[in-house]
């Protein structure tokens, strides 16, 4: 069910009069069937899918809980209190690891199966290994990791496993979320989803002016987007620099606004049912170095990623021992960075990979972790020459070379993420910084589109729209609660103006259609 | 203890007076890639494991604070 759809408004009429109207202990069972026939309507055949993981987390996380509560049975009297904990740890680890080990290999095996087949059929195999069809089960990163955060947290004790399996389905398939996430803790979902609530009018307008806004990025700038980025990239190689760049560029938005117009929507739904899910995105393009972008892109990701994988290496033994071991050989400075170092181009690259099975997304991995790691390499080299230069660092010049540099850095990254493997990327990029002629390069950043000159105007202005509404989000402005402040008549006007700027620009703009949103396929 | 604890933070960031320093962490002197090899030794050498949530910075300000969270963690287990 593609949440711009009629069918959609259908379904969420229907839900939202009875999840309000129902008595109070039905609440989160509206919610919990509503999730389920909107995830059967999206993909009847992967429901299985879903439903084993829920079962199989939920066993093995009431295994885990008991056996940590139950533990004196387990005590052997010989040894002491602490070896005694150890085994328990041990014996919780066995269905720690059942759990992770079916769920991941689930979401690995169907995303690498083209990739596995490909390899076996090299290898002489006449049909393909895995056919599971071309359908991913909708949304299964995002649960997979959201139910594999759960168990770990139950393993660690940092929360109590939950009592009713079907009160656990709800946390693994709440249906805004499962769309395209973020991707949310158990214990910040929780309380939350099961808690009755009474129908709120400002957080429905809340909720509506967010899906608006959601809406505007989706129509105005990424389906637009789309097509332009589409016409460049498929013309590959004829395109010269200039459009590419441009394209580049305009892909950046695109993407942005795609998957951030997306959780609008899915927060602005699920305000309105008054449930709040975290905010995947604090305005990216304004970061000033890598690692600031990314702890400001796809924010519940990383959360997880941070959480979850980046500490338990840094911080592991093996890691401690052999950075301990090599100390001698790197000296003080490099012994400082190494485990973070480790740490983060693993991240980088399981990050990558998640992407899917090629090889441009472990090289996209790797040009992100290079320039996460090299930050903090190279500070110190920085602040001696600011030091040498009385550099004045505190300057809004500064900043906005910092920030531009990012966004170019992240940009180019894109052609790894966007081109079709890294040989095309990297054959792009070489296009993109080879300026023979410069008027001509310029010329084509311009006016070489696949799109009309008004279109393309559209699209501008609404880029320069978004990113207006992220500097004064970024200065701190709350726009939404600053809307509800404002008299009626200028409200009421104000959505409508948008609503048909939507209608008019977005839905019916020529060769524009609603499509995907991208990260839906993840 | 306090000696173990007190080479460690030698081996991790020399030039500091750890015995009468009380703000480790608020002052700078300790950033967060020294926290990471701290946490390593001190989980290393005490046998005991630290969680990503006890990394604030009152449980690594001082030698005090440290020898704190490493008894804690050791009563723990």
């Amino acid at each position: 069910m593609n949440l711009v759809s009629i069918s959609f408004v259908i379904f969420f009429i229907i839900l939202l009069f009875l999840y309000f109207l129902v008595p109070k202990k039905f609440q989160w069972i509206v919610l919990l069937v509503g999730s389920y026939i909107f995830y059967t309507y999206s993909s009847l055949s992967n429901v299985l899918f879903i439903i084993f993981t829920t079962v199989s987390t939920f066993f093995c996380a009431k295994k885990i809980e008991s056996i940590e509560y139950n533990k004196t049975s387990y005590y052997d009297n010989s040894l002491s209190k602490s070896d005694n904990n150890k085994i328990i740890k041990k014996v919780k680890r066995k269905y720690l690891i059942l759990s992770l080990v079916l769920n991941f290999g689930i979401l690995a095996t169907l995303k690498y199966s083209p990739l596995i087949n490909e390899i076996f059929m090299i290898f002489g195999a006449d049909k393909p290994l895995i056919n599971f069809g071309l359908i991913i089960p909708l949304g299964i990163s995002f649960y997979t990791f959201q139910s594999s955060g759960y168990i770990i947290d139950v393993y660690k004790n940092k929360v109590n496993a939950q009592e009713n399996i079907f009160k656990f389905a709800l946390f693994v398939s709440y249906f805004p979320q499962i769309i395209q996430g973020p991707i949310s803790k158990y214990k910040d979902l929780n309380t939350q989803l099961f808690t009755y609530k009474q129908f709120d009018y400002d957080k429905f307008i809340s909720g509506l002016q967010l899906i608006l806004w959601g809406l505007f990025k989706k129509y105005m700038i990424a389906d637009r987007a789309a097509i332009l980025v589409s016409t460049v990239f498929d013309g590959f190689p004829e395109n010269q620099g200039g459009l590419l760049l441009g394209a580049i560029i305009i892909y950046s938005f695109q993407i942005y606004a795609d998957f951030s117009g997306g959780i609008d929507m899915i927060r602005g739904i699920s305000e309105i049912l008054q449930i709040d899910l975290i905010d995947n995105f604090n305005q990216p393009f304004f970061a000033v170095s890598i690692s600031d972008f990314w702890k400001r892109w796809h924010i519940s990701l990383g959360n997880w990623m941070r959480e979850y994988v980046f500490y338990n290496i840094a911080l592991s033994k093996k890691i401690g021992r052999l950075n301990k071991k090599i100390k001698p050989i790197i000296g003080q400075f490099l012994y400082k960075q190494f485990p973070v170092a480790i740490a983060s181009t693993i991240v980088f690259v399981l990050v990558g990979m998640w992407h899917g099975p090629n090889i441009k997304f472990i090289v996209y991995g790797f040009y992100q972790a290079f320039f996460v790691v090299m930050e903090p390499l190279l500070e110190p080299v920085y602040s001696k020459i600011f030091e040498m230069t009385k550099f004045n660092k505190e300057t809004f010049s500064f900043k906005l070379f910092r920030i531009l540099r990012t966004n170019i850095i992240v940009a180019f990254g894109r052609f790894f993420s966007r081109a079709d493997s890294v040989k095309s990327a990297l054959s792009m990029l070489l296009r993109v910084l080879n300026i023979k002629n410069p008027a001509l390069y310029l010329k084509n950043i311009v006016f070489g589109w696949g799109i009309g000159r008004k279109e393309l105007f559209v699209l501008i202005l609404s880029i320069i729209v978004l990113l207006i509404v992220d500097l004064l989000h970024e200065n701190g402005l709350k726009i939404r609660k600053f809307i509800q402040e404002q008299n009626l008549i200028f409200r009421w006007f104000l959505y409508y103006t948008f609503m048909f700027i939507i209608i008019i620009f977005g839905y019916y703009g020529p060769k524009v259609g609603s499509s995907d949103f991208i990260y839906r396929g993840f | 203890m306090d000696e173990k604890i007190l080479s460690i933070l030698k081996g991790i960031n020399p030039g500091i007076d750890y015995t009468e320093e009380t703000q480790l962490i608020d002052k700078k002197l300790l950033d967060s890639f020294d926290i990471v090899n701290l946490v390593v030794e001190l989980n290393d050498n005490f046998d005991i494991d630290i969680n990503v949530d006890e990394l604030i910075p009152e449980n690594f300000n001082s030698i005090n604070g440290i020898k704190k969270l490493i008894k804690f963690k050791q009563s723990e287990t």
